[in-house]
């Protein structure tokens, strides 16, 4: 199937009633985890993710990816209104954002950020309708060896360029490396590393640390920041809708930050930050009104939530075509796929062509939707954020709960998720990077099967990754 | 200081990682590898990341001695938390694992609903009223949305339901 066959046949099976309503669901429920402080989309399609079971495929990830990109989109508010990115990734929206608000263009600053979002989360999925099969095409080649270096690669890049510091994540990377290997041994059917507890015979969940590491490891942020002070949010006055010059401002900005967020996405692992940062950086580079930065510049919220939603784009095209995340949110996605029994990777587009054809039309559509849903309606989402935070964090927690224990009907799950919550603690005490960690426990047992196929193949010759031309 | 204990910590871990990592049984014929290889590079690899922590700290500790006095290093890490909130934290931490004690054998609705009142009276002080209807609402609602529409198996424990 062509790249165009394809994706007219993905939009035919986007627009069913059915699968609408899972992106419609998805993209509203992203938007809602995106205004609540503690839950970040890796969190929020965990905690999402057993309440797909019993769905179809096809309409689980539409949802699941729906929570992604609208998460990403969401961002922006919190970042503008509270000063506070509502994730990661718009830390930088903050910087010009915020500014905005307090001259009172907090509507424009809203509306550029919606309307940067749509132009590159529109052209970002263009990019991947016509990008991801040539790379599934050529992936198709890769052996376990190739594999084995890919992983390396993918786990190489996101050690050295999550943190601050390469030592930490190294450390981080090879903590979830060592965690794929507890339980029972694929190959031999030997358990590993169990210490005798029958529960961990079948390995460590990664929702759970997904949801430890990043839910209830921010509440304990939610809870610092709620005892330093309450935040003070800026009400949104007047029309959500910018001005001509406003426009033509930031019209450049959008276009060379949706290039800077797609480019960085393909890395693998570097995430929406980093993209938001360099696209930050740029503007502030190629501006005539560079002095304005920081003090409420249209570019500076244009260009990095452009990069911010390109670069979602661009860690997709990873993992439909390669079956490597590109990022934390996609990493938690590539479990849902491996939880649904589907492989990600290069035979995808061969074997579940309406699977992948009618997730990637479902983003075209969801991209509509949340335009509709950040613009008309922002002001109603909005009132997420008057809720008292003890209360947001109270539920954050409950919600988080219930979902470790329906993961797997199992109290040891819980304890175990209580545990990485203390680890998400102590990581962002000594700034070490959680994602490497998610990316070692989701990446390990492919990466040690890829390992061990080699060896078989080339009779225990470690050489065999120096001789592939493509592995080298 | 924190990062050399940090990076040592890492080392620790590494080498028992490494021992139960020996102690493991040596798996079946046709796979020349068995069970043991991997575990054995990430084991080296943890030891690794340990080295090339305590090398970092190190570096930059030189480096800013080079520009300052001693006394201050940038790139440790500050006890900044104030006590107020650590000792909340750990009361937050206690009173969660409770609540897992007792999910079992008290039942989904009825732990949920004491560790949902427990937690909103100190984080939301003051607002009983709110802090019930949160509490009933919510325990409520996902009962139903997990156990009845989800078909979830959240256990029933003394109430039964």
């Amino acid at each position: 199937m062509s790249s165009i066959d394809g994706i007219l046949h993905g939009l035919h099976l986007a627009i069913l009633p059915g699968h609408l309503l899972h992106t419609l669901a998805g993209v509203i429920i992203g938007t809602l985890v995106s205004h609540l402080p503690g839950i970040g989309p890796s969190a929020g399609i965990a905690l999402l993710i057993p309440v797909t079971f019993g769905m179809d495929p096809t309409s689980a990830l539409m949802m699941l990816a729906g929570i992604y990109y609208g998460c990403m989109y969401g961002g922006a508010v919190t970042a503008i209104l509270l000063n506070t990115p509502g994730d990661a990734a718009a830390v930088m929206t903050v910087l010009d954002g915020y500014p905005m608000a307090q001259k009172g263009r907090a509507g424009a600053a809203l509306a550029i950020a919606a309307t940067s979002s749509f132009v590159a989360g529109t052209i970002g999925v263009t990019a991947i309708t016509f990008v991801a099969q040539p790379i599934a095409s050529f992936a198709l080649r890769f052996g376990p060896t190739e594999y084995f270096s890919l992983i390396l690669f993918a786990l190489s890049t996101v050690s050295a360029l999550a943190g601050s510091s390469i030592g930490k994540g190294m450390f981080a990377t090879f903590l979830g490396l060592g965690l794929s290997t507890v339980g029972i041994d694929i190959q031999t059917g030997l358990p590993r590393f169990t210490m005798g507890i029958g529960e961990m015979q079948n390995g460590i969940n990664f929702l759970v640390l997904v949801v430890g590491l990043f839910a209830m490891a921010e509440v304990t942020r939610m809870v610092e920041d709620h005892m330093r002070g309450a935040l003070k949010i800026i009400r949104v006055k007047g029309r959500i809708w910018f001005t001509g010059t406003e426009l033509r401002r930031a019209l450049p900005s959008m276009f060379r930050g949706t290039a800077v967020g797609f480019t960085c996405g393909a890395a693998p692992g570097l995430g929406g930050m980093i993209s938001a940062m360099l696209a930050y950086v740029l503007e502030k580079k190629v501006s005539r009104h560079g002095e304005e930065f920081g003090q409420g510049a249209v570019e500076g919220v244009a260009a990095p939530e452009a990069a911010v939603n390109a670069d979602s784009c661009g860690a997709f095209v990873h993992l439909l075509a390669l079956g490597i995340p590109g990022s934390g949110a996609t990493a938690v996605i590539m479990g849902a796929f491996i939880m649904y029994g589907i492989q990600p990777g290069p035979t995808l587009f061969r074997e579940q062509p309406d699977l992948v054809w009618g997730l990637i039309a479902s983003m075209y559509v969801g991209n509509v939707l949340l335009l509709i849903l950040n613009l008309p309606l922002v002001g109603l989402f909005a009132r997420i954020l008057y809720v008292p935070p003890g209360i947001l964090m109270a539920l954050i927690l409950a919600i988080a709960s219930a979902g470790v224990y329906s993961f797997d009907a199992d109290s040891f799950d819980l304890y175990l998720a209580l545990i990485f919550g203390v680890v998400g603690y102590a990581f962002r005490k000594l700034s070490i990077p959680k994602v490497p960690m998610i990316f070692g426990l989701i990446l390990g047992n492919r990466l040690e099967q890829a390992f061990r196929q080699a060896m078989t193949v080339s009779s225990g010759d470690p050489t065999i990754f120096l001789k592939s031309p493509i592995s080298a | 200081m924190t990062n050399y204990v940090l990076a040592l910590c890492a080392a620790v871990g590494a080498v028992l990682y490494l021992f139960a990592t020996s102690q493991l049984p040596q798996g079946g014929v046709g796979d020349p590898l068995g069970p043991k290889a991997f575990p054995y590079l990430v084991g080296v690899g943890l030891l690794l990341s340990a080295a090339v922590m305590a090398f970092e700290t190190r570096k930059r500790r030189m480096a800013a001695t080079a520009l300052q006095p001693p006394a201050s290093d940038p790139a440790e890490f500050e006890p900044s938390i104030e006590p107020r909130a650590r000792r909340m934290l750990v009361a937050m931490a206690a009173w969660t694992l409770v609540y897992y004690v007792a999910f079992e054998p008290a039942g989904y609705v009825l732990a949920t609903a004491v560790y949902l009142i427990g937690l909103l009276s100190v984080l939301n002080r003051g607002r009983w009223i709110v802090n019930l209807a949160v509490t009933l609402g919510f325990t409520v609602v996902s009962y139903i949305v997990f156990a009845k529409l989800l078909g979830v198996a959240l256990p029933s424990g003394v109430l039964g339901v």
